[in-house]
């Protein structure tokens, strides 16, 4: 089962490591990393939720898992001083905090971190080859179902529907399809109840399970 | 000998500038802004730690919001490295964000001008704070950037004053850019008494690509000095005249087209 951060390494650490940087708001739809961008920095993610994508040789691009608050994000760039291997996009107003890479390295070797931080990295690497298949070999009814499932999961409320505020276009952009593509595939869970699609431009979905269920069927 | 002391005559110590303005801001709706600025800011903020410059956001008096860009102000050694690495190192963080970006958010396109000259902090008293904003502002850059959109999907044009190029690139303080990646010009801002030469540098164009592009010199066009160019014979351009020192005759026959005055002292 997946653990945040904050899980991995427990409270007393995690306030630690937020005193390294002062708090900052990020407005919603901005973006926090780039892929590619070199590993400046840290993000700690203390409010708010946000979307992790990966871009193709050929701008294609997945949804790869949406994070939210108690998350390091692009930590592996400045542990290993590589490339940021994803971005992160804020779904809404998001508090982080922005640790500089070598105050965050320090820190990470004086509390014995590194293992744990791998640990974690590696389970966020399993999760995250599912979705590469997916996005080399589904089609866009499947691809958008687990986008949408992701985005679901994250949510993680009570309540019978979770509203999605992403556009059609953005989330034809998550997930490397056409609007039209994106548009055909939702009609029949429409139909079926499965989701409603808001005014605003958002979706509330009220049966993910039945969505995937169906979108499998298609293949 | 007593020293003497600190008088307002005395120069300010020099201070390295970078002022850069997103192109077409004004025109994002209201809605778009904030995000947009934030990812400006963070662009610059990552670019500015990777080349290992502090951000002067972190200083008092060293950072100006413009609303649509920003203006930088960094210690004058700091200068080679706002010309190189940093224009390189922006260029290719645009083009990422470019890549990265939400398909309903804005391109960022960026003009930047980089200077230096005497400044005092944190007040921002002396001419080099006014020009950079004008070189930032001068048709050349401006028509940089649209050179660099049109012909190699750019993001950024940026213009170095001879001062700033002398320091730099000249004295070779630029390990990856030499003279030949910028195009000698002419900073002219529409209706403001400004004329300095520049250094236009776009990035994966060459000077030789550039030159015809960009809205050539006049002759002998070296920061003012020029001799009218009224050229006969080519009646569809009006003459340009420059009058370079007082002027006592106040009689001009015939009609005057373009005036620019230059009210430097020369």
């Amino acid at each position: 089962m997946y653990q945040s951060h904050l899980a991995v390494i427990g409270e007393n650490l995690w306030s630690q490591l937020r005193g390294l940087a002062p708090i900052r708001v990020r407005p919603a739809r901005s973006v926090l990393l780039r892929q590619g961008d070199p590993g400046t920095h840290v993000v700690l993610l203390a409010s708010g939720s946000t979307l992790v994508t990966l871009t193709g040789p050929n701008g294609e691009r997945a949804l790869l898992a949406v994070r939210g608050p108690g998350e390091l994000l692009g930590e592996l760039a400045v542990l290993d001083a590589q490339p940021r291997s994803a971005s992160v996009i804020a779904a809404e107003s998001c508090r982080v905090h922005l640790i500089p890479a070598p105050e965050f390295l320090s820190f990470v070797e004086s509390n014995g971190l590194l293992n744990p931080l791998l640990r974690h990295a590696i389970a966020r690497v399993r999760e995250s080859e599912a979705v590469r298949l997916e996005l080399a070999t589904a089609c866009v009814p499947v691809r958008l179902a687990g986008a949408l499932s992701r985005l679901v999961d994250a949510a993680s409320t009570n309540r019978s529907a979770v509203s999605v505020r992403l556009t059609q276009e953005e989330l034809s952009q998550m997930i490397g399809a056409s609007r039209n593509a994106v548009g055909t595939a939702i009609k029949p869970w429409r139909e079926e109840g499965w989701l409603e699609t808001d005014p605003g431009g958002g979706l509330l979905i009220h049966d993910i399970t039945s969505i995937e269920a169906h979108a499998r069927s298609t293949m | 000998m007593p020293l003497a002391p600190p008088t307002p005559l005395d120069v300010p110590p020099e201070q390295a500038l970078l002022a850069v303005d997103m192109q077409g801001y004004s025109k994002i709706p209201e809605a778009k802004m904030a995000p947009v600025r934030s990812d400006l800011d963070d662009v610059l903020t990552n670019v500015l730690a990777h080349i290992g410059l502090q951000d002067p956001r972190d200083l008092r008096g060293a950072f100006k919001d413009t609303g649509d860009g920003a203006i930088f102000v960094m210690p004058a050694k700091d200068i080679a490295r706002l010309v190189d690495p940093l224009l390189e190192h922006l260029h290719a963080a645009l083009v990422r964000y470019d890549r990265e970006r939400l398909a309903s958010a804005p391109a960022i396109r960026l003009r930047a001008a980089v200077h230096v000259g005497p400044l005092s902090l944190p007040d921002h008293r002396g001419d080099a704070i006014n020009e950079v904003c004008r070189l930032l502002d001068s048709q050349v850059v401006r028509t940089g950037l649209t050179v660099a959109r049109e012909h190699r999907s750019g993001f950024l044009a940026a213009v170095v004053s001879e001062a700033a190029f002398r320091r730099t690139v000249r004295a070779g303080r630029t390990p990856d850019l030499d003279e030949e990646h910028f195009l000698r010009a002419t900073a002219r801002v529409d209706g403001k008494a400004f004329e300095e030469p520049c250094w236009l540098f776009v990035p994966q164009m060459t000077p030789r690509a550039l030159a015809p592009l960009i809205e050539p010199d006049p002759p002998g066009g070296e920061g003012g000095t020029a001799a009218p160019t009224a050229s006969a014979g080519s009646s569809s351009t009006p003459a340009v005249f420059q009058f370079n020192g007082e002027m006592t005759d106040t009689t001009v026959i015939n009609k005057v087209g373009t005036m620019r005055i230059d009210r430097r002292r020369i």
